[in-house]
């Protein structure tokens, strides 16, 4: 860390490459998509060598990393909203109330899957889901979110709970409501 | 108790409780609480499936991986301004702490070597060579230089002089044919003069005496004379090796052809100034 930042190339290498995988799935679960993941972490990577110099060591760089990754994933999808096509939108403010009413989750049309879970993660809103994901993949803790946030501890523990609570139900619901067929999905010839 | 429905944040309780009780943010009573109660343990089973389920991302294609990497390291690259083609091709090479401090001493020789060329070049440019008209215009510009007619009773020689009297430069004088008279300070360093070809620099001196017999690595008398170099203070037996100033005086140096020692003359009276053995 400390030669990276002193300028040695080879550590900088070593450093972004170690990173990069778990940087990425920050990415990926922030966007809900593999593309936009794909540009949010490589300009994530860029952002962190830029800023690396003055990273001052008052966090992990592990979490220094993902608020970086999440700045970038949050700047790619409102990059994606600005763009023509946008057919989500409806599907989000749905899953914005649903997120402030766990009850009304009943409708979500979600599997276990890992596919499916980006989707519900996507239609949920930034606010619910950025947390959800920092703490359950990138395994930061209240403080650490509310600070790479720069939101309250206390908001950030309501809004991992509901986000939680949004998409827990969403997947019990869908699980219990699937068809067989649709409980697996890749059929055997 | 019911959430706030007005407020984005609200969350009701069990929901909280049992998202806390996930990461371990609970006291021992709130501990029991879920423990005992089926429905909170239900909220936490689902809680732990998505905490299961956001881990379980797919691998990162190698190629998204590298690109990405060798985007940030051209950032780096760009960024530190040292261009690296692979990462170990870019560690820097530990610079010698001898190496940095002798750094300045070698900008300041090289800066110096630079001037003195350029002067050197200029003055050439300025003086044309041998042509008479140039080297008058190179005298007349030049406080060391005399003209003949300038001079009293010192023998003219065609080309530029050297005066005697004349103020000294550090490294050398420039003569009007754009040469150096290589300035000696020690007797050593009359070896490391190298026998002058005939084109060597003119100066004044008395007439010529007689040829000297020629011998390898000095030039004879007569070639000096060719030259139009003052051979009077060249003996017989003697060869002409160069015409320089020796602590500040113009001279000759001059070799025993037979023992190899060298001499420097005062190109105005034949003096020896000093001599040193081969």
């Amino acid at each position: 860390m400390a030669a990276a930042q002193a300028g040695d190339r080879t550590a900088l290498d070593q450093l972004l490459r170690r990173h990069y995988d778990r940087v990425h799935a920050v990415c990926r679960r922030i966007t809900g998509s593999e593309a936009d993941a794909a540009d949010a972490a490589q300009e994530a990577m860029i952002a962190m060598v830029r800023s690396l110099p003055r990273f001052d060591g008052r966090s992990t760089f592990g979490t220094w990393a993902y608020r970086i990754a999440t700045n970038a994933s949050l700047d790619e999808l409102r990059r994606r909203r600005r763009r023509p096509a946008v057919a989500r939108t409806d599907g989000e403010e749905r899953l914005h109330q649903e997120a402030a009413d766990p009850d009304a989750g009943m409708q979500i049309d979600a599997v276990a899957t890992r596919d499916e879970l980006d989707s519900a993660l996507a239609r949920l809103s930034d606010d619910f889901r950025v947390p959800v994901v920092l703490r359950d993949l990138a395994d930061l803790d209240y403080a650490e979110i509310a600070a790479a946030l720069d939101v309250p501890i206390g908001t950030v523990k309501s809004r991992i709970a509901r986000g939680r609570a949004a998409l827990g139900e969403a997947l019990t619901r869908t699980a219990g409501n699937q068809p067989p067929d649709r409980q697996r999905p890749s059929s055997a010839p | 108790m019911n959430p706030d429905p007005r407020d984005p944040d609200a969350v009701h309780p069990d929901v909280e409780l049992a998202s806390a009780y996930l990461d371990g943010h609970v006291t021992s009573v709130e501990r029991d609480r879920v423990l005992t109660s089926p429905g909170l343990q239900i909220q936490v089973e689902a809680m732990a499936a998505v905490r299961a389920g956001l881990a379980d991302v797919p691998a990162v294609p190698a190629a998204v991986r590298e690109a990405a990497l060798a985007a940030a390291l051209a950032a780096f690259d760009e960024q530190s301004g040292s261009p690296a083609l692979h990462p170990l091709a870019s560690v820097p090479a530990p610079t010698r702490l001898v190496s940095r401090r002798r750094a300045p001493v070698r900008i300041l020789t090289g800066a110096a070597a630079a001037a003195v060329v350029l002067v050197l070049g200029a003055v050439v440019l300025n003086s044309g060579g041998t042509d008479s008209s140039s080297s008058k215009s190179a005298r007349e510009g030049d406080p060391t230089f005399q003209t003949p007619q300038d001079r009293s009773g010192g023998a003219e020689v065609a080309g530029s002089t050297v005066a005697p009297s004349t103020p000294q430069a550090t490294i050398g004088s420039i003569n009007g044919a754009g040469e150096v008279v290589p300035n000696l300070d020690h007797p050593e360093q009359l070896f490391t003069m190298l026998p002058s070809a005939p084109s060597t620099p003119r100066v004044d001196g008395p007439p010529p005496q007689g040829p000297a017999p020629a011998s390898p690595g000095t030039t004879s008398a007569t070639d000096a004379d060719t030259a139009g170099v003052a051979t009077s203070c060249i003996d017989p037996g003697q060869g002409f090796v160069a015409v320089v100033r020796y602590l500040g005086t113009p001279a000759v140096v001059v070799q025993d052809l037979a023992s190899g020692a060298r001499q420097a003359r005062d190109l105005a009276t034949c003096a020896v100034l000093v001599e040193i053995a081969s």
